[in-house]
């Protein structure tokens, strides 16, 4: 059952982000867990989206099938319109350089410098070493750690190794920049430094955010929408000043509850 | 230093270097296969980027029997082998063959113990930016591992240093031929008591230069 506060009047090819039926089934100790149960969203271009719910919600899950870490059971996952599920080997490669994603636990390489990190996307996919540092400096710069290029992550704070992992993920100029919980690690203050340089990721470089998190203020902060994710199912989805006003589904209501 | 002659100086001089001959050969082949062994079952394990259930269930039973398989007894059921890979079963480059077969699961051993502290999440996170196998393990796990790998080799080698020891029994030559044959054969306490000194030495310097060297290559 999915509330919709408008009607989605774009047409699918716009959308560059689109989810459509995914379902997600995990086998436990425990018995049979449906992870994902028929997740439906299209994110359009330009859009910084949010995607709420609480812990077990399926959020984790999305995320692994967003950057095929995980294969969707039944479902499509389509970025820029290609269907991700589908791709193997040398295409499939290819295909996630179109996603970056930062994480809660940074997921830096200890033994690299800042640069060497910010370059490694770059490195994979062959680019020269003089071009790959000339946009490692460039982007670092861009994040606003110039001169900090040489660090370890060990020498850098949450906050600063957070920018780091920005700057790897817009490495390889990808078209959507998936956010897993990216402020969960960070106390307020850099929360929102890092929310405003998400922001500016959307308005200068043009990118689609999504922002996968429970921290219902982040979200009202910089997202244009809100999808709530409850049980493996999309079971909301609209301009995040009316989910936050007008909450129809049982379960934004129990999540803005609980955030007041 | 013991009033020794120039003729039992350099016995012990030339066994010194037999046994870091064979130590340092062994200790390299192990190392080499060894790590590749330990790549192959951290890659197909349950949890790894390449898991798959049939050449992990056959590498690691095969792995843990050659384990509990007694050095003295491998030493000599794979006579055959050595003499098929060196042409000779006796003396020290045919003791250098045992010891690397005898090293190479414990090393594997240890080269999965030292990439499973590699966080998986990082390693998902670097596949997931569109790396193949080979970049994962060339790019993340290796760099990352490097000071536990260094520590994995220093303890490689010094057990070698005391199985090589065993070798003697085919020959093996090196430091612990002259402590049995001179020091416990003709009562020479002395010589026993050079031979030991030598192999603390060895020993002590493998673990000193070893946990340097992870030490100054540690990033974190």
């Amino acid at each position: 059952m999915s509330v919709l506060h408008e009607p989605q009047s774009r047409p699918v090819t716009d959308a560059v982000l689109h989810l459509d039926g995914v379902v997600k089934r995990y086998r436990t100790r425990g018995g049979r867990i449906v992870a994902l149960d028929g997740v439906d969203l299209s994110v359009p271009r330009g859009v910084i989206q949010g995607v709420i719910g609480f812990s077990g919600a399926g959020k984790s899950t999305l995320v692994r099938c967003l950057t095929a870490l995980e294969r969707p059971d039944e479902g499509r996952v389509r970025i820029g319109g290609v269907d991700l599920a589908r791709l193997l080997g040398r295409e499939l490669r290819e295909a996630r350089r179109g996603i970056g994603t930062i994480y809660q636990g940074f997921q830096l390489l200890g033994s690299r410098t800042a640069a060497a990190n910010v370059a490694l996307p770059l490195e994979l996919a062959g680019v020269g070493w003089s071009q790959r540092s000339e946009r490692a400096l460039e982007l670092l710069d861009w994040v606003g750690l110039s001169g900090r290029e040489g660090s370890y992550p060990a020498q850098l704070s949450g906050g600063q190794r957070q920018r780091v992992a920005i700057a790897r993920a817009l490495a390889p100029r990808p078209s959507v920049l998936l956010c897993d919980e990216p402020m969960s690690a960070l106390d307020a203050e850099t929360t929102s430094s890092i929310l405003r340089l998400l922001r500016r990721v959307r308005d200068e470089l043009k990118l689609t955010v999504l922002l996968i998190t429970h921290e219902l203020p982040a979200v009202q902060a910089i997202c244009e929408r809100v999808a709530v994710l409850d049980a493996g199912k999309v079971v909301e989805e609209g301009p995040t000043a009316a989910v936050f006003d007008d909450p129809r589904s049982d379960a934004a209501r129990r999540l803005l509850q609980g955030s007041v | 230093m013991f009033g020794f002659s120039e003729a039992r100086v350099s016995l012990l001089v030339n066994a010194t270097f037999e046994t870091l001959g064979m130590v340092g050969a062994a200790t390299a082949f192990s190392v080499l296969l060894g790590l590749a062994v330990g790549v192959l079952l951290i890659l197909t394990a349950p949890t790894g980027i390449l898991r798959s259930r049939p050449l992990y269930g056959l590498l690691s039973p095969i792995v843990d029997i050659t384990r509990s398989v007694p050095f003295i007894i491998l030493l000599v059921a794979i006579i055959p082998f050595t003499r098929w890979l060196v042409g000779t079963s006796i003396g020290t480059v045919a003791a250098t063959v045992p010891l690397v077969v005898a090293a190479v699961p414990f090393v594997a051993r240890l080269v999965e113990a030292a990439l499973k502290e590699v966080d998986n999440s990082v390693v998902e996170a670097i596949a997931a930016m569109g790396a193949t196998a080979w970049q994962v393990v060339t790019k993340v796990y290796l760099p990352e591992a490097v000071p536990a790998l260094l520590r994995a080799a220093t303890t490689t080698a010094i057990s070698i240093v005391g199985y090589s020891a065993m070798a003697g029994a085919v020959g093996g030559g090196g430091l612990r031929n002259v402590a049995i044959t001179y020091g416990y054969q003709r009562f020479q306490g002395d010589i026993m008591l050079a031979t030991v000194i030598i192999l603390v030495i060895i020993v002590q310097l493998i673990q000193f230069s070893g946990e340097f060297l992870a030490r100054r290559l540690d990033r974190r």
